[in-house]
């Protein structure tokens, strides 16, 4: 598994006080809203939020962009990546 | 027995009522406190483990105090009115955001849409899928006495019956001057014009300086076999009857 993806999974544990919720139980290709770990859409806006701060990413809160990205963690990891290489 | 002549404010009927304060828990050692044989433990926390876990980590200080007096007195699906009441509301929180603003930082987006007055009556009602009207309101040094006059109106328009939630922390060190900083206390009432135990309330005008802790000592008169409770303020006072 990718380190990003590890990564990626605390700081989602981190920003959203998962209390129950271990880096093991978030599967990286599980939906992260509604069905898979059940994340709401305050969570997005926080999420967003933290990325920004930690990875100095832009996310644009309507585009359809942003929902592929936000799809699972593995998506997350390959947009984290790929603002890397610009 | 209440006699009317002699107060002719509004008077309902407890169902049912749950009340937490720092080691005290529930109504039977709430009863115990009010003799004086139970004994604060200001290091003791809710216990809120019934909350579902992704809505729990929703609430903090305030929210964690509601959901754990009326977590069992609302039922899945209820559409009973409910009134929050709470003088400061999530204050740490509204700090916390200012601070963030002063330093040009970011806000938390999580924080702001949990730091607007009714937002604990937005989770539980999430929680538990309950869609009845919700009143959220700040009351100042008569908390529980303007709850229960809402909830009074509230039955005088036709609602079966009607909870009330009194909740209050201490303020953050930061607001430490001239505020009455009450234990942290939450309070759940369940009240009806039909069946319960009857308790009256009048107002009247006065400048008796307001109780240090007005939600407590109706809590405390609430508890005991006291039958009477009169609570001065800035400008009303109330007088209630059991």
């Amino acid at each position: 598994m990718r380190a990003l993806e590890q990564e990626l999974k605390q700081l989602i544990i981190d920003t959203l006080d998962l209390e129950d919720i271990g880096v093991d139980d978030i599967e990286s290709d599980a939906p992260l809203f509604l069905d898979g770990l059940g994340l709401d859409s305050i969570d997005a806006l926080e999420l967003g939020l933290a990325l920004q701060k930690t990875y100095g990413v832009k996310l644009d809160a309507d585009s359809e962009e942003t929902r592929q990205h936000f799809a699972s963690v593995t998506a997350l990891a390959n947009f984290v990546e790929s603002t890397r290489g610009q | 027995m209440i006699d009317t002549a002699q107060c002719e404010g509004i008077s309902l009927n407890i169902q049912q009522w749950n009340a937490w304060l720092p080691g005290v828990v529930g109504p039977a050692a709430c009863a115990q406190w009010a003799e004086g044989a139970l004994a604060l433990d200001l290091e003791a926390k809710p216990d809120v483990s019934a909350v579902p876990s992704m809505l729990r980590r929703r609430l903090n200080g305030v929210g964690r105090l509601v959901a754990t007096v009326l977590w069992d007195m609302v039922p899945q699906a209820s559409r009973v009115p409910m009134v929050f009441c709470s003088r400061h509301g999530d204050q740490a929180r509204t700090l916390q955001l200012m601070a963030e603003l002063a330093a040009d930082e970011p806000l938390s987006p999580a924080a702001f849409s949990m730091s607007v007055h009714n937002a604990v009556a937005g989770v539980l009602s999430i929680a538990k899928k309950a869609d009845g009207p919700m009143t959220a309101l700040a009351a100042q040094d008569h908390l529980v006495s303007t709850g229960l006059l809402e909830a009074w109106g509230q039955l005088q328009q036709g609602a079966d019956e009607v909870l009330v939630v009194a909740y209050d922390m201490p303020l953050p060190d930061t607001y430490e001057h001239g505020v009455c900083v009450e234990p942290p206390f939450a309070l759940a009432l369940r009240v009806t014009l039909a069946a319960g135990q009857k308790i009256a309330g009048n107002w009247h005008s006065t400048q008796e300086p307001c109780p240090q802790h007005e939600g407590v000592e109706w809590l405390r008169w609430l508890a005991s076999d006291r039958r009477e409770l009169t609570l001065g303020g800035e400008s009303q006072g109330w007088h209630w009857l059991k």
